[in-house]
């Protein structure tokens, strides 16, 4: 007996998977609960029809767990930088700045919800733009289930060469093809994909009016991102893809609002009055944490001496050869490497307290405050992370026992040579938001679509630019990423709602790489 | 107030005491038990598993 594909088998691998989707989806359950069930769902699957033994489970599980602190160090670090500056009066600084600046409120939702958190999704990783950039929409006057979706579209073309560019390295070392072939056709989906981003954010936000409204700073800016990642990537400088593209994106929206078309006054009730608190107290001094963050994520990240020095620390466990009974096998090796100090989790803590230490000098936190802003990271961490731990756990459960290998198996099988292109970025899709990383997408899949692209006579570089760039527009979809933005704006226990308006656009974003991966197939 | 009234009152007091302490058992369970079958101690391996497996029922229970 060994693992084969049927219709059968297919249904029962996506089991764990429709599980958790329907019970978000129809009975509007929490991501924890649902992740929960999911994971007897998964393991129960996996003993009985694809031959996992106890000890792959618990290896699977220990792995998981290693997965898991790498994403919530980011999390809980997130969450309380967040709280810092929000005590030191940040937020409601920058509710009251961005309207003065500009009362387009087209404008105000583009530069927060599409490009702000695409430069951050370059320095950062997992969920910090939108751990971030959520609760500033909320406080721009937008509802929490609105602003958590407009963060999500808005950063999912900057995943793969976010993050210094992770994603995309995870490509290049599966495929061993080097970055040189794969940048070109991954820059110019991931370019096409960052207009409709920015148009889904404008609709989101502002309905079809302001959509309308939007076309033209989304195009002119939407090009100068895609065409700055793509210089970027094209040549050599892949790991500043997204931040360069974010950068470029930030100056050229600050230009557009200067426009007299789009600089127009605010309305006198659309500016926050300011608070007795927040009087005295200087905008760029209580934005201070964030202006850190990014000097000391640039100073790691790109100066090489201080990266070494501080990557010396590690953490991992090592795993044996891991098999089931269907002779589906998993390699030895160690897990996810924890780089305790110069992990961007590391970097957003020293963020937190140098600024902390400066906000209290100054007196933009009182004296005592600092139990009420760990209390309130406590209430939000508490939450997402029980659903990480229980969605990533399905997630290693599923890829230790061979089915989300068989799904993927499945869809290539079942579709014809010619409208491969088209499927290709719904499979980096899926594997994304099962797992919640466009990393683990091209982890799980990026072999199997070589394959397929080779057995079909199909251009890899473009089948793998389609699968990384469906997995970074498929990873803001997914729930464990959906519970991260949920906990920073206290929609924690209702990411069903949230996910619910979120796949639809995730289908238009997707949907447009599939048609541009399909045309592009037929003109080469 | 019925008793089921009482006794779902302190569910709700006790809830974030619980999550607190849940997540903690799901983070250490599972090392423990990556540790004691790396030294073939399977009952301890079983009992971790066994004790995980109830932390997340627990978590379905109490939402």
């Amino acid at each position: 007996m060994q693992l084969s594909l049927s219709l059968w088998n297919w249904l029962l691998a996506l089991l764990p998977v429709l599980v958790v989707v329907v019970l978000m989806l129809v009975f509007r359950w929490g991501g924890s609960r649902a992740g929960g069930l999911g994971w007897f769902a998964a393991v129960i699957v996996a003993v009985l029809a694809f031959g996992a033994g106890f000890e792959l489970l618990v290896y699977a599980e220990v792995k998981a767990i290693l997965l898991s602190l790498d994403v919530l160090f980011i999390i809980w670090t997130a969450l309380l930088l967040f709280n810092i500056a929000r005590e030191a009066g940040a937020i409601r600084m920058i509710g009251r700045a961005l309207p003065a600046m500009t009362g387009d409120r087209v404008m105000q939702s583009l530069l927060i919800g599409w490009l702000m958190v695409s430069f951050l999704q370059g320095m950062g990783g997992f969920g910090v733009p939108v751990a971030v950039c959520a609760p500033l929409l909320v406080g721009l006057g937008y509802s929490p289930v609105q602003a958590v979706a407009m963060a999500a579209i808005g950063h999912g073309w900057a995943v793969s060469f976010g993050s210094l560019a992770s994603a995309f390295q995870t490509l290049m070392a599966i495929t061993g093809l080097p970055g040189a072939v794969l940048a070109p056709f991954t820059a110019l989906l991931l370019g096409i994909a960052c207009i409709p981003s920015g148009l889904l954010v404008a609709l989101i936000g502002n309905g079809w009016k302001g959509l309308r409204r939007a076309v033209g700073p989304v195009l002119v800016i939407g090009l100068v991102m895609g065409a700055v990642q793509y210089l970027l990537a094209t040549n050599g400088l892949w790991t500043l893809g997204a931040t360069g593209g974010g950068i470029s994106g930030l100056l050229v929206g600050l230009l557009w609002m200067r426009l007299p078309k789009y600089r127009m006054k605010a309305d006198a009730g659309s500016v926050p009055p300011e608070t007795a608190e927040d009087q005295g107290k200087s905008l760029w001094l209580s934005l201070l944490a964030y202006g850190l963050l990014v000097v000391l994520a640039f100073s790691i990240n790109l100066i090489e001496p201080v990266d070494s020095f501080l990557s010396q620390v590690k953490l991992t466990l090592n795993f044996p050869v891991l098999t089931t009974s269907l002779g589906w096998e998993t390699a030895a090796g160690p897990g996810r490497l924890i780089n305790i100090f110069g992990h961007p989790g590391a970097i957003l803590l020293y963020t937190c307290i140098i600024s902390y230490i400066i906000y209290r000098r100054v007196g933009y936190i009182q004296k005592g405050a600092l139990k009420s802003i760990l209390g309130r990271v406590v209430k939000s961490g508490v939450n997402s992370s029980l659903g990480i731990l229980a969605m990533v756990g399905l997630a290693s459960v599923m890829l230790h026992s061979g089915m989300t290998y068989l799904l993927a198996q499945g869809l290539s099988e079942g579709i014809s040579r010619a409208a491969y292109p088209a499927v290709a970025p719904f499979i980096g899709a899926l594997g994304a938001f099962i797992t919640g990383s466009n990393n683990n997408s091209n982890v799980l899949f990026a072999a199997l679509q070589m394959n397929a692209a080779q057995l079909l006579n199909l251009s890899v570089p473009l089948i793998l630019g389609a699968q990384t760039a469906g997995g970074a527009l498929g990873s803001v979809l997914a729930p464990a990423k959906v519970i991260v933005g949920c906990s920073t704006v206290g929609l924690a226990g209702q990411e069903g709602s949230v996910m619910r308006k979120l796949l639809g656009y995730g289908a238009v974003t997707i949907g447009t790489v599939s048609l541009a991966a399909l045309i592009i197939s037929l003109l080469i | 107030m019925t008793e089921t009234g009482i006794k779902m009152d302190k569910l709700k007091v006790l809830r974030p005491k619980l999550r607190i302490g849940l997540l903690a058992l799901q983070i250490l369970l599972p090392l423990v038990g990556y540790y004691a079958l790396q030294a073939d101690q399977l009952g301890l391996t079983w009992g971790t598993s066994v004790a995980f497996a109830v932390s997340m029922a627990v978590l379905i229970w109490i939402g």
